[in-house]
């Protein structure tokens, strides 16, 4: 059947629309197509290269799809690794800022002293301690030349061995002065090592401590162990010294008696008495500059001491000397010849502080000491010294200080003069204190213990000494014969010994023969032979009511201040006068009871 | 641990334009994406057509593949394979 014209038409118009219609989704898809070529960086097609069914053949949108699929994969997966990477790296650094922070805070919070110096010498780091050290603020060191923490005379080495760092030795011993604010310096040592890159050192590191106090400390040694020794020598020449004293003092005092009536040669005598007392007083200071011996303690006027001190001390001074002194003050149980010492030493301190000329002012005054008082000291009464001057002061740095060994703002100051009279009062249970105020003035107060209740020595007269025989042990010719004289002019009847040995036989021999010694005056160190001390304890086991008196010219050894538990009754320190003789035999002789004490002039 | 040899797939687009070359190579990649991406499988494509060797290597490079290039005679031989070559996924 053959189709009509009509038909043929109307299937005419469908073909065309179907081939437009075609043309459009071809269009389409190559239009969709090229996007996602590009999408791939490819280059577009055209009808030409590919046909349609050509391009439909090779599924072109499948392909694509399933390829960028597997790219979205791809991208996952990389971005999963670089999630992984960032949070790794994230966690790396914040542990590498911890062990930073960890380090940092070691080092900065570390005791040694902790520096890093740049290649131009320059201080690049520095720890706390070193801040705190130096007493200077960050901004103060950081930056600044190393030399401006170091003092002149070390910069010398300090350079040479950061130069021997530089130029690539690994760890190099290094030793510096450090100086901070106030000229305050610091020994400090240790290592230097270098911080190299490429070859080049960058900088110099050092870990220092700080040894100011290690070397003070070696060389206040050495300064105790010169003086130790120059202590025994001093000890040595003293003993000789007092001696020698005796016999002359002891001579002077006869001589005085057998010239009585001569006018000029009582006078002259007594000039030589009085020169032989002085060497006495300086044999003593000698003692108590080396040793400090321990002191022998009687009552004793502390206003006659402050008068003879101030007018000997400031003799030809430009200063004018104040005294405050009650008449009812009681007496101080002190060693006279330490006391002195200490009160010239005082003086004269005071007397420096006034160059232009001044006010020195001397008063005495009791002061009740209770339990549990700001002062150390034990309860009970004590006389106040003070010694006031209207000086220059003592600054507030150098207060705390002053009683150090070695410690001195004086040119040529030993530093011993404050440290004497420190551990002099202190031995004497007393204290010693400072207040100054800088271009007011400084006054010390020494606080001394009262006196107790000591019976008086020098009341009874020697009455009935004519028949009371004394044995004298000493190994000098002088001193025996002195004290036989001594002895003779005072009425008693004396025997004189070399050593221990002969004493303890004399002393036997007496007791057997009915004839007793009534005390015995023994030396205390006879070289090479028995001593005092040993031979109390044999005249103990002779006679257990034996009256012993301990003469010595060693004022420092502990017998002297604590005779009775070494077995005497007394002592009497050597030189001695007829008057302290006198007074301590009778002492000795008057009661069994508390140790007698000669009273020197 | 598991090793395995890695063979190699052969796409001969000689004669082939892009787009066609590069539809045919994803469609290889396809088709062997999982051999290609364990390391088993490497596939080498040859091709004489220019344009065709960076457009196949970015669309390589994009899905996480390496890929060499090198020049043989009167083509082009694209290795594409594992980033971790001979990796064992």
């Amino acid at each position: 059947m053959t189709p009509t014209v009509e038909e043929t038409g109307r299937l005419r118009r469908e073909n065309l629309r179907l081939a437009e219609e075609r043309a459009v989704f071809i269009r389409y898809i190559r239009e969709k197509v090229n996007e996602l070529l590009v999408l791939l960086r490819c280059p577009t097609m055209n009808a030409d290269h590919l046909g349609d069914l050509e391009l439909i053949g090779y599924d072109p949108i499948g392909t694509i799809g399933v390829s960028f699929s597997q790219v979205l994969d791809h991208l996952k997966e990389t971005n999963e690794q670089l999630l992984r990477e960032v949070s790794e790296r994230t966690r790396a650094e914040a542990s590498l800022l911890e062990s930073e922070e960890r380090l940092r805070d070691f080092i900065d919070n570390a005791v040694e002293l902790i520096l890093s110096v740049t290649a131009d010498r320059r201080i690049e780091y520095a720890n706390r301690a070193v801040l705190s050290t130096l007493g200077l603020a960050r901004e103060e060191v950081e930056g600044q030349p190393l030399c401006s923490i170091v003092t002149p005379e070390s910069k010398g080495e300090c350079l040479k061995a950061i130069g021997r760092v530089m130029s690539g030795e690994k760890a190099v011993r290094i030793e510096l002065e450090l100086q901070g604010k106030r000229g305050s310096r610091v020994v400090a040592e240790g290592n230097a090592t270098g911080r190299v890159e490429n070859g080049r050192c960058l900088s110099a590191r050092m870990i220092l401590h700080d040894v100011t106090a290690r070397k003070k400390y070696e060389e206040e040694m050495q300064k105790v162990e010169k003086l130790e020794s120059i202590g025994v020598l001093a000890g040595g020449i003293a003993h000789d010294f007092n001696n020698l004293l005796t016999g002359i003092l002891g001579n002077i005092s006869i001589a005085r008696i057998h010239a009585s009536g001569a006018e000029d040669v009582q006078h002259t005598l007594s000039k030589a008495e009085k020169a032989c007392l002085r060497a006495r007083d300086l044999t003593r200071q000698l003692l108590v500059f080396s040793k400090g011996g321990a002191p022998v303690r009687k009552a004793t006027s502390i206003a006659d001491i402050l008068k003879e001190s101030a007018e000997s001390t400031l003799r030809g001074s430009g200063v004018r000397c104040e005294f405050d002194l009650p008449d009812d003050l009681p007496s101080v149980d002190i060693d006279e010849g330490q006391i002195a010492q200490v009160m010239n030493n005082l003086i004269i301190n005071a007397d420096q502080a006034m160059p232009g000329g001044g006010t020195l002012r001397l008063s005495a005054g009791i002061v009740e000491v209770g339990q549990g008082g700001s002062l150390p000291l034990k309860p009970g009464r004590y006389v106040r010294v003070t010694v006031a001057d209207t000086g220059i002061g003592i600054p507030k740095e150098a207060l705390p200080r002053i009683f150090d060994p070695f410690y001195t703002t004086k040119e040529k100051g030993s530093g011993l003069g404050l440290t004497t009279a420190y551990s002099v009062v202190r031995q004497h249970e007393g204290m010693v204190t400072v207040d100054s105020e800088p271009g007011e003035g400084t006054t010390f107060s020494m606080y001394l213990p009262v006196a107790g209740n000591a019976p008086s020595r020098d009341t009874k007269p020697a009455s009935d000494s004519g028949n009371r025989r004394v044995l004298v042990m000493d190994d000098e010719e002088m001193v025996r014969q002195v004290a036989l004289q001594f002895l003779e002019h005072l009425g008693y009847t004396g025997t004189a010994v070399e050593a221990g040995e002969e004493a303890v036989a004399a002393y036997r021999e007496a007791r057997e023969g009915g004839r007793p010694f009534s005390a015995v005056i023994m030396d205390l160190t006879i070289p090479g032979r028995m001593g005092g001390k040993e031979a109390v304890r044999l005249l103990h086991d002779l006679d257990p009511g034996v009256r012993a008196i301990v003469s010595s010219g060693y004022s420092n050894d502990p017998v002297m201040s604590d005779p009775v538990r070494f077995g005497f009754r007394g002592v009497i320190a050597k030189p001695y006068r007829m008057r302290e003789l006198r007074e301590i035999l009778e002492g000795v002789l008057s009661d069994g009871g508390s140790p007698a004490r000669a009273k020197s002039a | 641990m598991i090793t395995m040899w890695k063979r190699t797939v052969e796409l001969d687009l000689r004669g082939q334009v892009c787009p066609a070359s590069l539809l045919l190579s994803l469609k290889k990649m396809n088709s062997l994406r999982e051999d290609l991406s364990s390391g088993t499988v490497a596939l080498r494509v040859l091709t004489e057509n220019r344009e065709s060797v960076p457009t196949i290597s970015a669309a390589a490079a994009s899905m996480g593949y390496a890929v060499t290039v090198a020049r043989e005679d009167a083509h082009y031989a694209l290795l594409v394979e594992t980033a971790g070559a001979g990796k064992v996924r």
